[in-house]
């Protein structure tokens, strides 16, 4: 076969037409002789050698015609070996067959015609057949058919191989067409002679034009090109055309059909040349080449990238060697690009880290990975770096590795901040995942992150709840309202039923609030389980802090009534630890009305149980307690414990039955007063008791909005309004008119006082108009003894009575005859002093004649009035006294009258003082029924939510505080109520003041320990003692610690000290002082502490250092207030020496 | 118009607290106030329910708040609690027409049951207004001629008598009387006589 590949790849040089030239010359000499053999007949050996030698088929063929002379047959007259081989026939049997036996097949198709028709028209017949017999072994023949007498000669020749080359040629040019057309390049033919440019399909495409549109001339190609590129192109021509460059090859833009600029690559060399050597023919190639020349553009600028890149970039070859760094590794390195390139990699780096890390990470890229990683390394200037280095391979075009193009870039300010968001990131992904709060971000409904938490109480799992839908969350129940929350963008806190993922609901506590969630806005939902937080134990966790806190009792019992838990406060009622009393009973500790078995049976069938009962203190003494017992009950309902709680009433029962007595005291003491109390605003009267109605002759009704000045007779009004003007607490006596239009004289004592908020005045008045009567009868009669019943004595120069009256004899027993002749030292009760007044008299008589002055007498029945004397001289005609005349008034009674007044008005002064008391008794009515009230609406709120059993335990308890607080409130009332009360009774005895403040202190501790604050005692040793009553001060001293705790209470920070220290004074007075650290009393206000119902505290009732200081003036002390040094106040009393120990110490 | 709520007006904070819970424990809306001015800053006339003062107050007493609610055109029902010895103020307060007072400690059925008289009051008392506002609407929308018929028939006129005093036909006066008693939506004259009177009398 290899001689067909031969022949083919010689033919496939040639044109079709070039090969049959070629052929031509061998087939007519092959014609000629076969002709001439022929023709020469039967020539003998000779022909019969040249048919043996030829190379060709052969065989003559005879005509044998039937009787009308028509061909039927041929007969084989000669008969080659070639034919033989051809037809695959015995060269022996041949000679004489029948033609048509041979090729039956040839007849049928009429083949024998072309015999005939050689025969008849004398022309040979030349032709390349395809043989349809089955005889003949090859494809192709190409034979001659030439007439000869009666018959024809026949060669032929087996052409088949040639056959198959023509066809493979065929194809092969076929195949070339396509590929021209199908290659990138664009062909042309410049035929230079006639300027005639063919080009091919694709050249046109290349510049954008269709075949037709090529103008086929140089000159249009040159238009296409590139102004910038002509001259360049035109001397690379020139230059190959004139022959002295083997090719003409040239890169140039090229303009498009659109206009558009490409890049060409063009090829071309002269093919033809005359015989002078002018170029004749250039064929050539136009490859479009922009992309190339876009890549190797970008490649440039690849390259200044590269140099300007602040990536250390460098090539390292396949021995670590570098062959190229940029700028940015000199600098890096410290050492310019000379002193780098060309070295191994470890001129720079530390051999170790080159090992370690660098060399095998190099050589995977040399093996053609591209290898990226990031390490950390040692750098001259910068120090230790975080970098993140690639090696790419760099590879020939073969594939073979050239070296490794490396980069680095420095990332350690990118690692700090990553590694801070990731540490920052895992801290609260870990704090959130792991939280037992739910988590939950949600935007649009969609979940963008769960933690566990919330998942598992959701029955998810946090993979699982990711974009899925919030709402699906949600118990139905409340997914309008959350919706709603949503909608509203609500933010805080709030309850809400979630839903799990089988249906079921729950509780939660919510937090809700809007966020940013990469970059959108979404809610972030926090929320916790409440549903076990509501579970029993949990409940009771809690509850056992609350009960830890109380101020109740609280007593766990089983069912055994054994107590199992009790809370401090309980401790402290019983006096005894929770130690002490667990196992034991309750009703060893409970009072006589306790029955077991009553509460056991309310508490089972209704679940509460609540009385009053006393329990026993561990010394002895009995507390009033409520008490309200319930259950507990597990979680099936079945009874597990009881709890009581103990509130302690006995303070409570105390107060009230105080307030009850003491109200009652106070309302009989002003209703049932003998003195008249009345208000009045503006003049109207708004209060009057009974006493100062029945005082003017009316009902109390009746006076209330009666103008006060009706009541005043009119002549006395003005010295009433004065009085009244001038707002001064002192007596007043004027006449008052009664209903009927009497007149009663009444002494009155009057303030200003607020009565529903508005200035009012309260007067007390008391009715005079007995004693007044009395005074003014006495001096009535003075005046008629003046004239009529005085004594009247004349004395004589001697002193001898010689006159009197018989006023006279009545005034001095005597009668006038006893009287007469004698002294009148007779009646005067101390003769020898009054002698002694009388030289004294006789001149005031003679100088002024007159004298006047008391004296006293002795009656005759030994009675000694006090009497009025004026002695007048009796002068006789020429001026000399001849005699004194005396005028006695008994004065006795007027002074008793006088004396009695005065007592009276002390008495008065007395009441009145008393009568703060009734001053009080509103405002201590307002004080207490606040409280009462309050704690009356508390109760029956609480009494209305059972019943209606919508009540929440923590409502309940808070309301029931409150209700506790305001029993405090009133208790705290009545307790100053009571004090100031006992302060009316004193049992003076003589004490030391030490004693009294040792007694009062720890209750105060018990109060400052609450609040912190340190009470410090500086008692002298040796104090005299002081005559007073004890419970007075101790009120006083803890009155004043007390303010002292609130004053430094209020102290934001730093140590909250009250001082209390006792010193003696003087010989006679004992002095305490308590001093605070506190805010101090502001200068403005210092004085008006002492006032009363003057308060700055919010439940003061503004008695206490009014009270204190009443006390301590009634014991002969003083009580005043001074700033401390440098913050705060100190009040200082002090009280006088007991007497006999004041006369023993002298 | 609000829900009917109880406003009540204390200055001391646990009476105002204790009030408020013992009030809502019947299930009743409640807003407390610690004075009269600050009442007057969310007062308005068309509040519904029921006021309950303390007498005794700073700033605005009892009295001077319920002078100032009327003139300012309240009609809240007002209860007058009031401490011992006060009775005065209590009388002046009924005077001037506040619905009741209690004397402190005030009992808390007592206290309930004059709220839940003073609710009831106060939503009559709006009934009743409303009802008026209708009447008045009706009234308005006869014409002259329709009013004198109206009148005329509310005095006991017959058909013929009125036509008389009118000087019209019976017809006519029969045409307005029908037209009368459907603008004045009455089924009879007792009927129209009771509408028309409602707003005669107040």
């Amino acid at each position: 076969m290899s001689n067909l590949a031969e022949i083919e790849k010689k033919l496939s040089r040639m044109t079709k037409a070039q090969l049959i030239k070629k052929l031509a010359p061998f087939q007519q000499a092959s014609d000629e002789r076969a002709s001439a053999e022929c023709n020469a007949g039967e020539t003998g050996g000779l022909f019969s050698a040249a048919m043996r030698a030829s190379l060709d088929a052969f065989v003559v063929l005879e005509a044998k015609r039937d009787k009308d002379g028509q061909i039927v047959d041929f007969v084989v007259r000669h008969f080659n070996d070639q034919m033989a081989s051809l037809v695959r026939y015995d060269l022996k049997q041949a000679i004489g067959s029948s033609w048509m036996e041979l090729f039956p097949e040839d007849y049928e198709q009429g083949y024998f015609d072309r015999y005939i028709n050689v025969m008849k028209s004398g022309e040979p017949l030349v032709e390349e057949i395809e043989p349809l017999s089955k005889r003949v072994c090859v494809g192709w023949i190409y034979h001659k058919i030439v007439p000869i007498k009666n018959g024809v000669a026949i060669s032929a020749r087996d052409i088949t191989d040639r056959k198959l080359a023509e066809q493979r040629l065929k194809e092969n040019e076929q195949r070339w067409q396509l590929a021209v057309e199908a290659i990138d390049e664009g062909l042309w033919d410049w035929d230079i002679t006639g300027d005639n440019l063919f080009v091919s399909k694709r050249w046109a495409e290349i510049h954008g034009y269709a075949e037709a549109e090529i103008e086929p001339h140089i000159d249009f190609w040159k238009s296409l090109a590139h102004p910038s590129d002509r001259r360049r192109i035109s001397r690379l021509m020139e230059e190959h055309l004139a022959g002295r460059s083997s090719s003409y090859v040239t890169e140039h833009r090229s303009r498009t059909k659109s206009g558009r600029w490409i890049w060409a690559l063009c090829r071309g060399r002269v093919v033809e040349r005359d015989e002078a050597g002018r170029p004749e023919r250039m064929i050539g190639t136009v490859l479009d080449i922009t992309e190339r020349k876009k890549a190797e553009e970008k490649l440039q600028l690849g390259d200044r990238v590269v140099e300007s890149s602040p990536d250390f970039i460098s090539v390292v070859d396949s021995d670590y060697v570098y062959q190229r760094i940029n700028p940015a590794y000199e600098k890096a390195f410290g050492k310019p690009a000379g002193e780098i390139v060309g070295r191994h990699v470890t001129s720079l780096l530390d051999d170790e880290f080159f090992r370690l890390t660098v060399k095998p990470q190099l050589d995977r890229a040399l093996a053609g990975e591209r290898v990226q990683y990031e390490t950390c390394a040692e750098f001259p200037r910068a120090g230790r770096r975080f970098v993140d280095v690639t090696y790419a391979p760099l590879l020939s075009k073969s594939g073979k590795s050239l070296g490794v193009v490396a980069t680095i870039r420095d990332i350690t300010e990118k690692k700090k901040a990553e590694r801070a968001v990731i540490a920052s990131e895992a801290k609260y992904r870990n704090l959130i995942d792991g939280s037992i709060q739910g988590v939950l971000v949600h935007s649009g409904g969609i979940i963008r992150y769960a933690n566990r938490a919330i998942a598992h109480m959701h029955g998810y799992s946090p993979e699982e709840m990711m974009g899925m839908s919030a709402d699906m969350l949600i118990a139905p129940e409340d997914m309008d309202r959350i919706k709603e929350y949503q909608r509203q963008r609500k933010v805080g806190h709030f309850e809400m039923q979630g839903a799990t993922r089988d249906g079921s609901t729950f509780w939660l506590f919510v937090s809700a609030r809007e966020i940013v969630w990469n970059g959108k806005p979404a809610r972030q939902i926090t929320c916790i389980d409440i549903s076990d937080r509501k579970r029993t134990e949990d409940a009771l966790r809690r509850q056992a802090i609350v009960l830890e806190q109380m101020h109740e009792g609280v007593m766990v019992t089983d069912l055994d009534q054994r107590i199992v838990d009790a809370n401090p406060a309980l401790e402290r009622f019983l006096g005894r630890t929770r130690q002490e009393i667990l196992g034991h009973e309750p009703r060893e500790y409970f009072g006589g009305n306790y029955s077991p078995d009553a509460v056991v049976d309310a508490t089972t069938r209704q679940g509460q149980w609540q009385d009053e009962i006393g329990i026993r203190h561990k010394s002895g003494t009995m507390r009033d307690m409520e008490v309200s017992v319930t259950t507990l009950r597990g979680e099936g309902g079945q009874l597990t414990a009881r709890v009581g709680v103990f509130r302690d009433i006995t303070e409570r029962k105390l107060a009230e039955n105080a307030l009850r007595e003491s109200e009652a005291k106070f309302r009989n003491l002003i209703e049932g007063s003998i003195q008249g109390v009345m208000i009045h605003q503006d003049n109207i009267i708004v209060y009057a008791n009974k006493a100062y109605a029945e005082i003017h002759g009316y009902d109390v009704e009746e006076m209330i909005g009666m103008d006060v000045d009706t009541r005043v007779m009119p002549e006395d009004l003005s010295a009433v309004r004065k009085y009244r003007a001038m707002d001064r607490v002192s007596v007043q006596e004027f006449r008052g008119l009664r209903r009927d239009g009497s007149v009663v004289w009444l002494a009155a004592t009057a303030r200003g006082i607020e009565w529903e908020d508005k200035p009012a005045r309260q007067t007390t008045v008391v009715d005079v108009t007995e004693l007044k009567r009395a005074e003014q009868a006495l001096r009535r009669q003075a005046v008629v003894m003046g004239q009529i019943n005085d004594a009247v004595l004349v004395t004589d120069l001697n002193r001898n009575i010689t006159d009197c009256n018989k006023a006279a004899e009545r005034l001095f027993g005597f009668s006038q005859h006893e009287l007469l002749g004698h002294s009148p030292d007779i009646f005067v009760a101390v003769p020898e002093a009054y002698r002694r007044r009388i030289p004294g008299i006789l001149r005031a008589v003679e100088e002024t004649g007159r004298w006047t002055g008391e004296i006293e007498i002795r009656q005759k029945r030994g009675r000694i009035l006090t009497c009025e004397i004026a002695l007048a001289p009796l002068l006789d005609d020429s001026g000399r006294r001849v005699a004194t005349i005396a005028i006695v008034r008994d004065i006795t009674e007027r002074k008793k009258a006088e004396e009695a007044a005065r007592h009276h008005a002390e008495e008065l002064s007395q009441v009145l003082r008393r009568n703060t008391m009734g001053e009080m008794t509103s405002a201590l009515a307002h004080e207490l029924n606040q409280p009462l009230a309050s704690i009356a609406n508390y109760c029956r709120g609480c009494l209305h939510r059972l019943k209606r059993g919508d009540a929440g335990g923590d409502d309940l308890i808070a309301a029931l505080e409150k209700a506790s607080q305001q029993a405090e409130r009133a208790g705290a009332v009545i307790r100053q109520v009571g004090d100031f009360v006992r302060g009316a009774e004193p049992r003076k005895e003589r004490i030391d003041i030490n004693d009294v403040i040792r007694g009062i202190a720890p209750i105060a501790t018990a109060e400052s320990n609450q609040n912190k604050v340190r009470i410090n005692l500086k008692l002298a040793e040796g104090l005299a003692p002081v005559y007073t009553q004890s419970i007075e001060i101790q009120h006083v001293i803890l009155n004043l610690l007390r303010n002292g705790i609130e004053a430094v209470t209020q102290l934001a920070g730093g140590p909250r000290r009250v001082t209390v220290e006792t010193c003696q004074r003087n010989k006679g007075k004992v002095q305490v002082e308590v001093r605070d650290n506190g805010l101090g009393i502001p200068a403005d206000i210092r004085d008006r502490v002492f006032e009363p119902f003057y308060t700055t505290k919010p439940l003061g009732m503004g008695m206490g250092l009014a009270i204190s200081r009443s006390i301590i003036e009634r014991n002969g002390g003083t009580l005043n207030v001074t700033p401390n040094s440098p913050e705060g106040t100190i009040f200082r009393f002090e009280l006088p020496v007991a007497i006999s120990v004041r006369q023993n110490s002298v | 118009m609000s829900d009917p709520t109880v406003y009540i007006i204390d200055d001391d904070a646990a009476v105002r607290d204790s009030m408020s819970w013992l009030v809502e424990s019947v299930g009743l809306k409640v807003r407390t106030f610690s004075s009269a001015k600050d009442f007057f800053e969310i007062f308005d006339p068309s509040l519904s329910g029921c006021l309950v003062l303390d007498v005794r107050m700073p700033g605005l007493s009892g009295l001077d708040l319920q002078r100032e609610l009327i003139s300012h055109g309240c009609s809240l029902p007002i209860l007058i609690i009031t401490g011992y010895g006060e009775v005065q103020g209590a009388v002046r307060a009924l005077k001037a027409g506040a619905i009741d007072y209690l004397e402190k400690p005030v009992s808390d059925q007592m206290l309930l049951d004059r709220i839940h008289q003073c609710l009831e009051k106060h939503a009559r008392f709006r009934q009743m207004q409303t009802d008026k506002v209708k009447v008045e609407a009706r009234i308005a929308s006869l014409t002259p001629r329709q009013r004198e018929v109206m009148e005329l028939v509310l005095a006991g006129n017959s058909n013929k008598e009125i036509a008389m005093q009118m000087n019209i036909s019976i017809k006519t006066v029969e045409s307005h009387r029908s037209n009368v008693m459907q603008k004045m939506e009455a089924s009879s004259i007792a009927n129209l006589a009771r509408i028309s009177l409602g707003v005669a009398k107040r």
